[in-house]
């Protein structure tokens, strides 16, 4: 990406009022809205592995908990998006930074690839012990969302300005 | 040029004049002014750098012609830094006595300490490590002795009754440490101005010098603050002596090639030096508005001009003084941006930070006062303490002036005896913890800190996604196929998992960064909403273990309210990281 972007960015009045005033709070909200994904979405992989919630079934759970994921999602790009633009090169050439974008493409793509293609068998095994190949997704996603809020912290303790 | 040969006479003359300064101010200020007029016209005679002479040589022999601008002033346009005038202190160290230039040997001793500094700040660069910080790079050493070429001593001439009074009330952060008001700190350290003669003098920094002319004006551009001296040049009359500024009021004439700049009408707020100019005395030497600066820019060749300044003021000093200096053409210096206490922050956090010192200095003396009063018999050492800090005090406040009242509020820093002690309290069992072995192997372990910390976001994202789902199930929504004691039973015994992971690894960054936590008001509004929160979670577990078919509007609310909390818990523990004790 030009760097030229990048700080252009963030010396938009919208990038300077957050770096200089609002970068607290809305640091505070995109730890709230990321707690609420990572918590609703280890709560569904822990169905999906057949560790929690087996009296329920898997399509029942994950129908009434992602909603409340997506709108935490969106919620968290917003500010994600919004701290970015405060410190644009600082984020851009911090590596743990990419490590966790490049992670976070790799759980939606694990989604993906779960919901396009094991998902579709869901009526043989909703209401008891999902394949194999739907566990494997789950763990997968718990180890990229550990990965996703490991690095993500990471980025706190090395980022320059 | 021929006044070369001039110069053990020139060495000589000033000796005779200081004698008569102390038989007869009056009289000795009168040849100071005339002195102040003569005197430059040896200049060149006593420059005193290697090149300059060298160049003054070649002058001779050669018959450098001073270059015109198309309009036919003399052209003295450029760059001047005089960064390599660094190591030339104003005032001359006394084991010099008289003498205007170092010998052989003392100048080799000279360059050979300029260059271990060097290599001292070579060396942090290249262990990448931050001491000193490469301020400065003495790359010359010119062979003069001291900017001050008179009195012959070198030194600053004494200063009057009057100008010591003015001085004692004059602050900077050189000289102190306790700031009360802006009062307390001089034009430099307020970005306003170096003043005058110090703006011309080498400094540590932004030593950008440039001279632009134009018909009827010369303007002599100052890196530092970034002030533009305007000089109109010829009969354009003095403003008029009630307009005071900081820099004064120039009025520039030529003589011969010469530039001669007179500048008055100072406003006498400004410190005639500036700690920082090697061999500048440390604390700010008072001005008046009676001040008088006479410059001389004289040209030498193509790359070396002659500056020398005399500056008088009645008011303030017993005797007037010249400083002498060679500059030298850089024109590929260019000036930094000058940029000064961003935000205007720098003063008022010296202020608070003061003040807060003042506070905690005050309780600690007070307990030491309480317990020597404890210990022996009454009325002895406590109070002669409290009647010395009374007289320091007012001593402090009767130093201020008028710019001091608005900001000065003493009163607010007075302590409040219990909640101080409370904190001294913490303040030292933070100490103590921090200075522990076990937190000092996790402080000391680069990974420890991180990882305890994405533990706790682990747990804090799973158990905020716990108690959500028991409150909306409370509520009657979220998985409400399952019974609401069903899921309390399995979410429960999850959450309390959760918070003991939560609470260990919380104790751990507690004990790793005590003083992060234990003082900071931000921690135990954290700790007070935990208690709340584990309160309406236990009484939400309560109700759903009953298994009520519709909830009330009750325990909807406090569903509602008890994910409030648990938010409210995230972002005060968010905030600890930004609310600085």
């Amino acid at each position: 990406m030009s760097t030229t972007f990048l700080e252009w960015l963030q010396g938009t009045p919208l990038a300077v009022s957050v770096a200089e005033e609002w970068f607290p709070l809305v640091e505070s909200v995109h730890v709230i809205t990321m707690a609420m994904v990572a918590g609703t979405i280890f709560l569904v992989d822990t169905r999906l592995i057949g560790l929690t919630s087996t009296r329920l079934p898997f399509s029942y759970v994950s129908e009434r908990l992602l909603p409340w994921t997506w709108v935490a999602f969106g919620c968290s790009v917003l500010t994600g998006t919004l701290m970015f633009m405060s410190n644009a090169t600082g984020y851009y050439d911090n590596t743990p930074f990419r490590v966790k974008m490049v992670l976070l493409l790799l759980a939606g793509l694990n989604m993906l690839y779960f919901q396009k293609v094991t998902f579709r068998s869901v009526a043989a095994w909703d209401a008891g012990r999902p394949p194999s190949k739907a566990r494997l997704a789950g763990v997968m996603s718990i180890g990229l969302w550990c990965g996703v809020i490991g690095f993500g912290r990471w980025i706190g303790f090395v980022i320059g300005k | 040029m021929t006044q070369l040969c001039k110069v053990p006479a020139a060495g000589q003359r000033p000796a005779a004049r200081a004698t008569a300064a102390v038989r007869h101010p009056l009289k000795s200020l009168i040849v100071m002014t005339i002195a102040a007029v003569i005197l430059p016209a040896f200049a060149g005679a006593t420059d005193t750098s290697p090149t300059a002479s060298h160049a003054a040589d070649h002058t001779l022999k050669k018959k450098w012609k001073q270059p015109r601008t198309a309009w036919g002033d003399p052209d003295l346009q450029g760059m001047w830094p005089v960064a390599h005038l660094m190591t030339v202190p104003l005032q001359r160290p006394e084991k010099y006595g008289e003498r205007l230039q170092f010998t052989p040997e003392e100048l080799a001793e000279q360059r050979k300490a300029a260059e271990a500094q060097n290599k001292r700040y070579k060396d942090e660069e290249t262990q990448h490590r931050l001491g000193m910080g490469h301020w400065m790079e003495e790359t010359d050493v010119p062979v003069q002795t001291s900017l001050i070429v008179d009195p012959p001593n070198g030194q600053l001439p004494a200063q009057t009754a009057q100008g010591k009074e003015m001085s004692a009330k004059m602050g900077s952060d050189w000289n102190r440490e306790v700031f009360d008001s802006v009062a307390d700190f001089d034009a430099w350290d307020r970005c306003i101005t170096r003043g005058l003669p110090a703006s011309m003098f080498p400094f540590p920094y932004n030593n950008g010098i440039q001279i632009l002319q134009a018909p009827g004006y010369v303007v002599i551009n100052l890196e530092m603050i970034h002030e533009a001296r305007i000089v109109p040049l010829g009969k354009m009359p003095a403003l008029e002596g009630a307009v005071k500024q900081w820099m004064g009021s120039s009025r520039g004439h030529w003589e011969g090639n010469a530039l001669v700049v007179e500048t008055t009408n100072f406003n006498g707020q400004a410190s005639m030096t500036s700690f920082p100019t090697r061999g500048s005395p440390k604390d700010p030497r008072a001005t008046s508005t009676e001040m008088k600066l006479v410059e001389r820019f004289e040209r030498t060749d193509d790359d070396h001009l002659t500056y020398t300044v005399t500056v008088t003021d009645p008011v303030t000093q017993v005797a007037s003084w010249t400083a002498r200096a060679p500059w030298r053409r850089d024109d590929s210096y260019t000036f930094y941006e000058y940029a000064c206490h961003e935000d205007n922050e720098a003063i008022r956090n010296y202020i608070v930070t003061s003040r807060a010192r003042r506070a905690k200095e005050a309780a600690v003396k007070e307990a030491a006062a309480k317990e020597a009063s404890a210990k022996e018999a009454p009325g002895k050492g406590p109070a002669a303490k409290d009647a010395s800090a009374k007289d320091a005090s007012a001593k402090d406040a009767s130093a201020k002036d008028a710019l001091a009242k608005g900001l000065a509020t003493k009163e607010s820093a007075a302590p409040k005896p219990l909640s101080r002690r409370r904190k001294m309290n913490l303040v030292s069992f933070s100490r103590w913890l921090e200075a522990t072995r076990f937190s000092q192997v996790i402080q000391t372990t680069s990974w420890a800190i991180p990882g305890i910390q994405v533990i706790h976001i682990l747990c804090l994202a799973t158990l905020f996604a716990l108690a959500l789902n028991l409150s909306l199930r409370v509520a009657g929504r979220g998985l409400a196929l399952e019974s609401s004691r069903s899921l309390a039973g399995r979410f429960v015994p999850a959450m309390g998992v959760c918070l003991i992971l939560l609470l260990v690894s919380g104790s751990l960054l507690i004990i790793a960064e005590p003083s992060r936590t234990i003082t900071n008001p931000m921690f135990y509004i954290k700790m007070s909403l935990l208690v709340v929160a584990i309160g309406l979670t236990l009484w939400l577990a309560g109700v759903a273990r009953r298994e009520p078919d519709k909830p009330t509007g009750l325990q909807v609310a406090v569903a509602v309210l008890c994910m409030l909390v648990w938010t409210g818990i995230i972002v005060a523990g968010r905030y600890i990281a930004y609310y600085i004790t």
